[in-house]
Protein backbone atom coordinates (compact mmCIF):
# COMPACT_ATOMS: atom_id res chain seq x y z
CA UNK A 1 0.00 0.00 0.00
CA UNK A 2 1.18 3.49 -0.78
CA UNK A 3 0.24 7.14 -0.46
CA UNK A 4 -0.55 8.66 -3.86
CA UNK A 5 1.08 12.06 -4.38
CA UNK A 6 -0.84 14.26 -6.81
CA UNK A 7 1.16 17.26 -7.97
CA UNK A 8 1.45 19.61 -10.92
CA UNK A 9 4.76 19.72 -12.76
CA UNK A 10 5.67 23.09 -11.22
CA UNK A 11 5.70 21.35 -7.82
CA UNK A 12 7.89 18.41 -8.79
CA UNK A 13 10.79 19.53 -6.59
CA UNK A 14 8.49 20.00 -3.58
CA UNK A 15 6.88 16.59 -4.27
CA UNK A 16 10.29 14.87 -4.26
CA UNK A 17 11.29 16.63 -1.02
CA UNK A 18 8.04 15.61 0.66
CA UNK A 19 8.41 12.01 -0.52
CA UNK A 20 11.91 11.91 0.99
CA UNK A 21 10.58 13.16 4.32
CA UNK A 22 7.77 10.61 4.24
CA UNK A 23 10.17 7.80 3.39
CA UNK A 24 12.20 8.70 6.50
CA UNK A 25 8.97 8.10 8.41
CA UNK A 26 8.37 4.70 6.73
CA UNK A 27 5.57 5.90 4.45
CA UNK A 28 5.60 4.51 0.91
CA UNK A 29 4.64 7.02 -1.72
CA UNK A 30 3.72 6.83 -5.41
CA UNK A 31 4.89 9.70 -7.59
CA UNK A 32 4.32 9.42 -11.34
CA UNK A 33 7.57 11.08 -12.42
CA UNK A 34 9.51 8.64 -10.26
CA UNK A 35 7.44 5.45 -10.27
CA UNK A 36 6.16 5.14 -13.83
CA UNK A 37 7.67 2.12 -15.49
CA UNK A 38 9.42 2.83 -18.80
CA UNK A 39 7.05 2.35 -21.72
CA UNK A 40 3.95 2.13 -19.51
CA UNK A 41 0.87 4.15 -20.49
CA UNK A 42 0.76 7.12 -18.13
CA UNK A 43 -3.03 7.22 -17.68
CA UNK A 44 -3.42 3.49 -17.02
CA UNK A 45 -0.52 3.48 -14.56
CA UNK A 46 -2.00 6.46 -12.71
CA UNK A 47 -5.42 4.79 -12.49
CA UNK A 48 -3.86 1.58 -11.11
CA UNK A 49 -1.80 3.56 -8.59
CA UNK A 50 -4.91 5.46 -7.47
CA UNK A 51 -6.89 2.25 -7.02
CA UNK A 52 -4.11 0.72 -4.95
CA UNK A 53 -3.56 3.81 -2.79
CA UNK A 54 -4.26 3.88 0.94
CA UNK A 55 -4.56 7.66 0.85
CA UNK A 56 -3.89 10.75 -1.21
CA UNK A 57 -1.79 13.87 -0.81
CA UNK A 58 -2.57 16.78 -3.15
CA UNK A 59 0.08 19.43 -3.67
CA UNK A 60 -2.01 22.41 -4.75
CA UNK A 61 -0.69 25.73 -6.00
CA UNK A 62 0.61 28.19 -6.78
CA UNK A 63 -2.58 30.07 -7.75
CA UNK A 64 -3.70 29.64 -11.33
CA UNK A 65 -4.89 26.70 -13.35
CA UNK A 66 -3.23 23.42 -12.45
CA UNK A 67 -1.84 21.24 -15.19
CA UNK A 68 -3.90 18.72 -17.15
CA UNK A 69 -2.11 15.74 -15.60
CA UNK A 70 -3.06 16.75 -12.11
CA UNK A 71 -6.61 17.48 -13.26
CA UNK A 72 -6.74 13.96 -14.70
CA UNK A 73 -5.66 12.54 -11.32
CA UNK A 74 -8.34 14.54 -9.48
CA UNK A 75 -10.93 13.36 -11.99
CA UNK A 76 -9.98 9.72 -11.36
CA UNK A 77 -10.13 10.14 -7.58
CA UNK A 78 -13.55 11.77 -7.92
CA UNK A 79 -14.76 9.10 -10.37
CA UNK A 80 -13.85 6.40 -7.86
CA UNK A 81 -15.77 8.39 -5.20
CA UNK A 82 -12.88 8.26 -2.70
CA UNK A 83 -13.69 11.85 -1.73
CA UNK A 84 -16.99 10.63 -0.29
CA UNK A 85 -15.29 8.21 2.08
CA UNK A 86 -14.33 9.93 5.36
CA UNK A 87 -12.15 6.96 6.29
CA UNK A 88 -9.93 7.58 3.26
CA UNK A 89 -7.26 10.18 4.03
CA UNK A 90 -7.34 12.93 1.41
CA UNK A 91 -4.79 15.54 2.44
CA UNK A 92 -4.51 18.86 0.61
CA UNK A 93 -1.10 20.53 0.93
CA UNK A 94 -1.24 24.16 -0.11
CA UNK A 95 1.66 25.96 -1.73
CA UNK A 96 1.05 29.72 -1.83
CA UNK A 97 -2.58 30.72 -1.61
CA UNK A 98 -4.36 28.67 -4.26
CA UNK A 99 -8.07 28.01 -4.72
CA UNK A 100 -8.97 24.52 -3.50
CA UNK A 101 -10.86 22.16 -5.76
CA UNK A 102 -14.39 21.73 -4.38
CA UNK A 103 -14.09 18.05 -3.47
CA UNK A 104 -11.23 18.80 -1.04
CA UNK A 105 -12.83 21.75 0.69
CA UNK A 106 -14.02 19.72 3.68
CA UNK A 107 -10.57 18.26 4.31
CA UNK A 108 -7.98 19.66 6.70
CA UNK A 109 -5.40 21.46 4.60
CA UNK A 110 -1.71 21.68 5.43
CA UNK A 111 0.51 24.55 4.28
CA UNK A 112 3.90 23.85 2.75
CA UNK A 113 6.44 26.66 2.75
CA UNK A 114 9.75 26.63 0.97
CA UNK A 115 11.80 25.61 4.01
CA UNK A 116 13.13 22.22 5.15
CA UNK A 117 11.42 22.59 8.54
CA UNK A 118 8.05 23.21 6.89
CA UNK A 119 8.48 20.07 4.79
CA UNK A 120 9.28 18.04 7.92
CA UNK A 121 6.22 19.44 9.72
CA UNK A 122 3.94 18.64 6.79
CA UNK A 123 5.33 15.09 6.63
CA UNK A 124 4.67 14.68 10.39
CA UNK A 125 1.10 15.92 9.97
CA UNK A 126 0.55 13.51 7.08
CA UNK A 127 1.77 10.62 9.22
CA UNK A 128 -0.70 11.69 11.95
CA UNK A 129 -3.53 11.88 9.42
CA UNK A 130 -2.72 8.38 8.17
CA UNK A 131 -2.95 7.05 11.73
CA UNK A 132 -6.33 8.70 12.19
CA UNK A 133 -7.96 9.13 8.74
CA UNK A 134 -11.15 10.69 10.12
CA UNK A 135 -9.06 13.62 11.35
CA UNK A 136 -8.51 14.66 7.72
CA UNK A 137 -12.17 15.79 7.62
CA UNK A 138 -12.75 19.34 8.87
CA UNK A 139 -16.13 19.30 10.65
CA UNK A 140 -16.45 23.10 10.61
CA UNK A 141 -15.97 23.20 6.85
CA UNK A 142 -18.37 20.28 6.45
CA UNK A 143 -21.05 22.24 8.32
CA UNK A 144 -20.27 25.29 6.18
CA UNK A 145 -20.73 23.07 3.12
CA UNK A 146 -24.12 21.90 4.39
CA UNK A 147 -25.16 25.52 4.85
CA UNK A 148 -23.95 26.39 1.33
CA UNK A 149 -25.99 23.48 -0.03
CA UNK A 150 -29.14 24.66 1.75
CA UNK A 151 -28.62 28.16 0.29
CA UNK A 152 -28.02 26.72 -3.19
CA UNK A 153 -31.25 24.72 -3.02
CA UNK A 154 -33.14 27.78 -1.84
CA UNK A 155 -31.76 29.85 -4.70
CA UNK A 156 -32.67 27.08 -7.17
CA UNK A 157 -36.22 27.06 -5.78
CA UNK A 158 -36.44 30.84 -6.27
CA UNK A 159 -35.16 30.46 -9.83
CA UNK A 160 -37.83 27.85 -10.51
CA UNK A 161 -40.57 30.12 -9.14
CA UNK A 162 -39.31 33.08 -11.22
CA UNK A 163 -39.37 30.94 -14.36
CA UNK A 164 -42.89 29.79 -13.59
CA UNK A 165 -44.08 33.38 -13.06
CA UNK A 166 -42.46 34.53 -16.31
CA UNK A 167 -44.01 31.59 -18.14
CA UNK A 168 -47.47 32.54 -16.91
CA UNK A 169 -46.84 36.16 -17.94
CA UNK A 170 -45.74 35.09 -21.44
CA UNK A 171 -48.77 32.81 -21.81
CA UNK A 172 -50.97 35.77 -20.88
CA UNK A 173 -49.31 38.00 -23.51
CA UNK A 174 -49.72 35.25 -26.13
CA UNK A 175 -53.41 34.93 -25.23
CA UNK A 176 -53.95 38.69 -25.59
CA UNK A 177 -52.12 38.69 -28.94
CA UNK B 1 -32.86 10.12 -27.50
CA UNK B 2 -31.32 13.48 -26.62
CA UNK B 3 -33.95 14.57 -24.05
CA UNK B 4 -33.08 11.94 -21.37
CA UNK B 5 -29.41 12.97 -21.52
CA UNK B 6 -30.33 16.64 -21.23
CA UNK B 7 -32.61 15.92 -18.26
CA UNK B 8 -29.87 13.84 -16.59
CA UNK B 9 -27.46 16.76 -17.07
CA UNK B 10 -29.90 19.28 -15.55
CA UNK B 11 -30.55 16.98 -12.59
CA UNK B 12 -26.83 16.50 -11.94
CA UNK B 13 -26.07 20.21 -12.07
CA UNK B 14 -28.90 21.03 -9.63
CA UNK B 15 -28.14 18.09 -7.31
CA UNK B 16 -24.55 19.31 -6.96
CA UNK B 17 -25.71 22.74 -5.82
CA UNK B 18 -25.42 24.72 -9.05
CA UNK B 19 -28.25 26.45 -10.92
CA UNK B 20 -28.76 25.04 -14.41
CA UNK B 21 -29.37 27.66 -17.11
CA UNK B 22 -29.88 27.13 -20.83
CA UNK B 23 -31.05 28.90 -23.96
CA UNK B 24 -34.50 27.37 -23.51
CA UNK B 25 -34.96 29.58 -20.45
CA UNK B 26 -35.83 32.51 -22.73
CA UNK B 27 -37.84 30.57 -25.32
CA UNK B 28 -40.49 32.79 -26.79
CA UNK B 29 -38.60 36.04 -26.26
CA UNK B 30 -38.05 38.28 -29.26
CA UNK B 31 -34.22 38.58 -28.97
CA UNK B 32 -32.23 36.45 -31.42
CA UNK B 33 -31.32 33.08 -29.95
CA UNK B 34 -27.58 33.75 -30.23
CA UNK B 35 -27.96 36.94 -28.14
CA UNK B 36 -29.83 34.98 -25.48
CA UNK B 37 -27.14 32.32 -25.43
CA UNK B 38 -24.40 34.96 -25.15
CA UNK B 39 -26.26 36.58 -22.25
CA UNK B 40 -26.72 33.22 -20.48
CA UNK B 41 -23.04 32.40 -20.88
CA UNK B 42 -21.95 35.82 -19.59
CA UNK B 43 -24.13 35.34 -16.52
CA UNK B 44 -22.72 31.86 -15.81
CA UNK B 45 -19.40 31.01 -14.23
CA UNK B 46 -19.37 27.55 -15.79
CA UNK B 47 -20.67 26.06 -19.02
CA UNK B 48 -21.11 22.51 -20.27
CA UNK B 49 -21.10 21.76 -24.00
CA UNK B 50 -22.14 18.36 -25.27
CA UNK B 51 -20.32 17.63 -28.51
CA UNK B 52 -21.50 14.04 -28.71
CA UNK B 53 -24.06 14.77 -31.48
CA UNK B 54 -21.47 15.14 -34.18
CA UNK B 55 -23.03 12.73 -36.65
CA UNK B 56 -25.28 13.78 -39.50
CA UNK B 57 -28.96 13.46 -38.77
CA UNK B 58 -32.40 14.30 -40.14
CA UNK B 59 -33.70 14.05 -43.71
CA UNK B 60 -30.91 16.32 -45.00
CA UNK B 61 -28.23 14.27 -43.27
CA UNK B 62 -26.55 17.26 -41.64
CA UNK B 63 -24.56 17.50 -38.39
CA UNK B 64 -25.53 20.06 -35.75
CA UNK B 65 -23.16 23.00 -35.36
CA UNK B 66 -24.87 24.84 -32.51
CA UNK B 67 -22.87 23.16 -29.76
CA UNK B 68 -19.41 23.86 -31.23
CA UNK B 69 -20.48 27.45 -31.90
CA UNK B 70 -21.58 27.86 -28.26
CA UNK B 71 -18.35 26.26 -27.08
CA UNK B 72 -16.45 28.86 -29.13
CA UNK B 73 -18.39 31.61 -27.35
CA UNK B 74 -17.54 30.09 -23.96
CA UNK B 75 -13.88 29.85 -24.92
CA UNK B 76 -13.83 33.52 -25.86
CA UNK B 77 -15.31 34.36 -22.43
CA UNK B 78 -12.63 32.24 -20.79
CA UNK B 79 -9.81 34.00 -22.64
CA UNK B 80 -11.31 37.47 -22.18
CA UNK B 81 -11.77 36.67 -18.52
CA UNK B 82 -8.06 36.15 -18.06
CA UNK B 83 -7.51 39.86 -18.77
CA UNK B 84 -10.76 41.22 -17.32
CA UNK B 85 -10.68 39.17 -14.11
CA UNK B 86 -14.15 37.66 -14.75
CA UNK B 87 -13.77 33.92 -14.64
CA UNK B 88 -15.54 31.44 -16.87
CA UNK B 89 -14.72 27.77 -17.05
CA UNK B 90 -16.10 25.34 -19.59
CA UNK B 91 -16.13 21.66 -20.33
CA UNK B 92 -16.93 19.82 -23.54
CA UNK B 93 -18.47 16.38 -23.30
CA UNK B 94 -17.40 14.09 -26.11
CA UNK B 95 -18.34 10.60 -27.28
CA UNK B 96 -16.36 7.63 -26.04
CA UNK B 97 -13.46 6.37 -28.09
CA UNK B 98 -11.42 9.54 -28.79
CA UNK B 99 -13.40 10.13 -32.01
CA UNK B 100 -13.52 13.84 -31.11
CA UNK B 101 -9.85 14.00 -31.99
CA UNK B 102 -10.97 13.59 -35.60
CA UNK B 103 -13.80 16.11 -35.73
CA UNK B 104 -12.55 18.75 -33.26
CA UNK B 105 -8.82 18.24 -33.01
CA UNK B 106 -8.35 21.76 -31.56
CA UNK B 107 -9.42 20.33 -28.21
CA UNK B 108 -6.24 18.28 -28.05
CA UNK B 109 -4.71 18.66 -24.61
CA UNK B 110 -7.97 19.26 -22.76
CA UNK B 111 -8.91 15.62 -22.01
CA UNK B 112 -12.65 16.31 -22.28
CA UNK B 113 -14.83 13.86 -20.35
CA UNK B 114 -16.56 11.27 -22.51
CA UNK B 115 -20.01 9.75 -22.24
CA UNK B 116 -21.72 6.93 -24.05
CA UNK B 117 -25.10 8.58 -24.67
CA UNK B 118 -26.69 7.19 -21.51
CA UNK B 119 -28.01 9.14 -18.51
CA UNK B 120 -25.63 7.20 -16.24
CA UNK B 121 -22.53 8.19 -18.21
CA UNK B 122 -23.69 11.83 -18.53
CA UNK B 123 -24.26 12.01 -14.75
CA UNK B 124 -20.80 10.58 -14.13
CA UNK B 125 -19.06 12.90 -16.62
CA UNK B 126 -20.72 16.07 -15.32
CA UNK B 127 -20.33 15.10 -11.65
CA UNK B 128 -16.65 14.42 -12.21
CA UNK B 129 -16.08 17.85 -13.70
CA UNK B 130 -18.25 19.93 -11.37
CA UNK B 131 -16.89 18.26 -8.24
CA UNK B 132 -13.38 19.51 -8.92
CA UNK B 133 -14.49 23.11 -9.49
CA UNK B 134 -13.79 25.53 -6.61
CA UNK B 135 -17.48 26.42 -6.24
CA UNK B 136 -18.58 22.86 -5.53
CA UNK B 137 -19.55 22.46 -1.89
CA UNK B 138 -19.46 19.14 -0.13
CA UNK B 139 -21.51 17.38 1.07
CA UNK B 140 -23.47 16.71 -2.08
CA UNK B 141 -25.06 13.56 -3.49
CA UNK B 142 -22.77 11.03 -5.14
CA UNK B 143 -23.16 10.23 -8.85
CA UNK B 144 -24.76 6.95 -7.74
CA UNK B 145 -27.38 8.79 -5.66
CA UNK B 146 -28.13 11.10 -8.59
CA UNK B 147 -28.52 8.11 -10.91
CA UNK B 148 -30.89 6.50 -8.42
CA UNK B 149 -33.00 9.67 -8.40
CA UNK B 150 -33.05 9.96 -12.19
CA UNK B 151 -35.92 7.46 -12.90
CA UNK B 152 -38.21 9.50 -10.64
CA UNK B 153 -37.41 12.63 -12.68
CA UNK B 154 -38.02 10.73 -15.94
CA UNK B 155 -41.39 9.62 -14.57
CA UNK B 156 -42.39 13.15 -13.50
CA UNK B 157 -41.33 14.61 -16.84
CA UNK B 158 -43.24 11.95 -18.72
CA UNK B 159 -46.41 12.89 -16.81
CA UNK B 160 -45.71 16.60 -17.39
CA UNK B 161 -45.22 15.97 -21.10
CA UNK B 162 -48.60 14.31 -21.35
CA UNK B 163 -50.14 17.27 -19.51
CA UNK B 164 -48.32 19.66 -21.86
CA UNK B 165 -49.68 17.85 -24.91
CA UNK B 166 -46.28 16.48 -25.85
CA UNK B 167 -44.30 19.61 -25.01
CA UNK B 168 -41.96 20.17 -22.06
CA UNK B 169 -41.04 23.77 -21.32
CA UNK B 170 -37.89 24.76 -19.43
CA UNK B 171 -39.87 25.99 -16.37
CA UNK B 172 -41.59 22.60 -16.16
CA UNK B 173 -38.27 20.73 -16.38
CA UNK B 174 -36.73 22.96 -13.68
CA UNK B 175 -39.75 22.64 -11.40
CA UNK B 176 -39.60 18.84 -11.53
CA UNK B 177 -35.82 18.76 -11.12
CA UNK B 178 -36.25 20.94 -8.04
CA UNK B 179 -38.82 18.46 -6.63
CA UNK B 180 -36.48 15.52 -7.17
CA UNK B 181 -33.42 17.28 -5.74
CA UNK B 182 -35.38 18.37 -2.66
CA UNK B 183 -36.58 14.79 -2.16
CA UNK B 184 -32.97 13.54 -2.28
CA UNK B 185 -32.43 15.10 1.14
CA UNK B 186 -29.17 16.01 2.77
CA UNK B 187 -26.15 13.82 2.04
CA UNK B 188 -24.07 12.68 5.00
CA UNK B 189 -20.56 13.36 3.72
Amino acid sequence: MHLFISHSRVNSAAAFRLCDELRKRNVNTWLDVRDLEPGAAWDQSVISAIQAAAGFVFLIGPPGPGDRWQTFEWQQIVDHEYYLDPSKPLIPVLIGDPEMPGFLKTRQALVLRDTPISCEQVAESIVDALKNPASSVDETKLERGREARRRALESFREYSLTLEAEDIKRAGIRAIE
Amino acid sequence: MFAPLFHAAVLTIAALGFTPRCARETEGESDPRIDRIAKGLRESKYSIHDLSRFQSEGPDNLPRFNMPLELGMALSLRYQGKSSGVSHNWVALVPYGFVHQKFISDLAGFDPPAHEQTPASVIKAISGWLTIQPDYSAPAPSPKAILEAYPRLAELLEEAKIEGLGHLTWPVIVKNVERVVTAMGEPAS
